[in-house]
């Protein structure tokens, strides 16, 4: 099987992730922050050392201000849930997750799209355009999970900090692809997956809350602290993190960031960009394949289409002749499909990771090729 | 015998104070205080020697190490008593 899907979750970790997670489910499997004894400490240590690892690669001075999380998804809803109150408004770009458009429509709060182009590029501009004077967020999808297309986070940075709201970066394809610092950036909050571009494990993400952003709590629950009080801590990481949490798989992501980050900065995003820019070298000879990246600023992830053929059975026949995983459809963003005019149908989406070669490069665009001649 | 306990805002920055801590050659050790001694914070601290206690206050201050207490423990026959540091 020739694994194509990265974008959904890499497949394939580091080998020092799997010797991390099985260490610590088969000798550290206590309850992190719950209990005095060596054990429950040196399960919160854990948790602590990846908190750190993932400050360092973040560039964020405070490792406390970091919750852990289970996804993506939980991150921007304590984010959004978390900062938004009635009579707030927002703006997302058109290159959004569901995960980001269903709770701000949820929150009630009035929202404006930032318009993208047609290759899913929001220009600063568009999303000045988009606030308004009582604009308190603006949400930004860092790199498209549909297109791969990289937003431009310093400039967007600039335009939202001058009308003073708060950035939220949905870093779930960025996290550990290409650099991100949230001092520099000027990012209020970052929510990122752990088991993608990170290669922890499944189940792995979080979120980071500037000092400055007062967030109220999703979740209540025991946090191991404040025991007494009826209100939730007000502190981070308490403040947030609610219940036992996946201990194993933060120490994971903790040994996987250690790996992303002695690869060097963006050494994932130069592997995956020179593999996807090969995909579509070979593919741009291909007439009946229309591609949906543009000529700079795309990552390891490339949509396209076949003429007169639906994306869902260029997938299934990639899968079941080929050996190849992809994804098809509207890959939980319609928002984006509308803004790439491949709504409702979809794409065939193809997202190489950090273990693809130029074989599977080869591979792929031998089998469009005779899926294309059939 | 009589120790100092420095009580952070959570158990993460009590990790983080004892790692930073460590790479200055100070030891110390995480432990769970007792519940009654009524905190309004993380029920986790360090606990270290007790000469090494105004230095590690300092560089808690220094390094923006959100501390919710400071107590001199003594060990007594009858338990260990506990003496609050004003921390302002």
């Amino acid at each position: 099987m020739i694994y194509l899907d990265n974008a959904a979750t890499t497949l394939e970790k580091p080998g020092v992730v799997y010797k991390t997670y099985f260490d610590a489910v088969r000798r550290y499997s206590a309850n992190a922050g719950r209990g005095g004894h060596r054990m429950a400490m040196r399960a919160s240590e854990m948790v602590s050392d990846a908190a750190e690892a993932v400050a360092e690669l973040f560039k964020i001075d405070a490792p406390e201000r970091i919750a852990f999380t289970c996804n993506t998804t939980l991150a921007l809803n304590l984010a959004i849930h978390g900062l938004l109150k009635a009579g707030d408004h927002v703006v997302i770009t058109g290159m959004e997750h569901n995960s980001v458009l269903r709770p701000v429509v949820h929150s009630g709060c009035a929202y404006s799209v930032a318009a993208a182009d047609g290759f899913g590029c929001i220009a600063p501009a568009a999303v000045a355009n988009a606030m308004r004077k009582n604009t308190r967020l603006v949400i930004v999808n860092h790199i498209s999970n549909v297109c791969g297309q990289i937003q431009d986070i310093d400039a967007i940075s600039k335009v939202v900090h001058a009308r003073g709201a708060f950035l939220l970066v949905d870093a779930a394809q960025s996290a550990g692809v290409t650099a991100i610092d949230v001092v520099r950036q000027r990012i209020d909050m970052l929510a990122f997956a752990g088991h993608k571009g990170l290669m922890g494990p499944l189940g792995t993400g979080g979120l980071y809350v500037g000092a400055h952003v007062e967030l109220s709590p999703l979740l209540q629950g025991g946090s191991g602290s404040e025991s007494e009080n009826v209100y939730q801590p007000s502190t981070m990481p308490d403040l947030l993190v609610s219940g036992t949490v996946n201990a194993p798989a933060i120490a994971a992501l903790g040994s996987a960031v250690r790996y992303v980050q002695a690869l060097g900065e963006s050494a994932l995003l130069s592997h995956e960009r020179a593999l996807a820019d090969a995909f579509c070298a070979r593919l741009r000879e291909i007439p009946q394949v229309k591609l949906y990246r543009s000529e700079t600023g795309g990552s390891g992830v490339v949509s396209l289409n076949i003429a007169h053929k639906n994306p869902v059975e260029v997938s299934s026949e990639l899968d079941t002749k080929f050996g190849i995983a992809v994804r098809s459809g509207l890959h939980c963003a319609p928002l984006a499909h509308k803004s790439l005019s491949t709504y409702p149908a979809g794409t065939v989406r193809f997202s190489f990771g950090y273990f693809n070669t130029m074989r599977d490069v080869e591979k792929a665009t031998d089998a469009i090729y005779k899926i294309c001649k059939a | 015998m009589e120790k100092g306990i420095v009580v952070y805002s959570s158990i993460s920055v009590v990790h983080r104070a004892r790692k930073l801590l460590k790479k200055k050659h100070v030891a110390t050790h995480v432990v769970q205080l007792p519940s009654d001694l009524g905190l309004k914070g993380c029920s986790y601290g360090l606990e270290c020697a007790l000469e090494d206690m105004d230095g590690i206050l300092a560089y808690s201050h220094e390094k923006n190490l959100n501390m919710k207490a400071a107590y001199k423990m003594t060990e007594t026959e009858s338990g260990k008593v506990y003496t609050a540091y004003d921390l302002s």
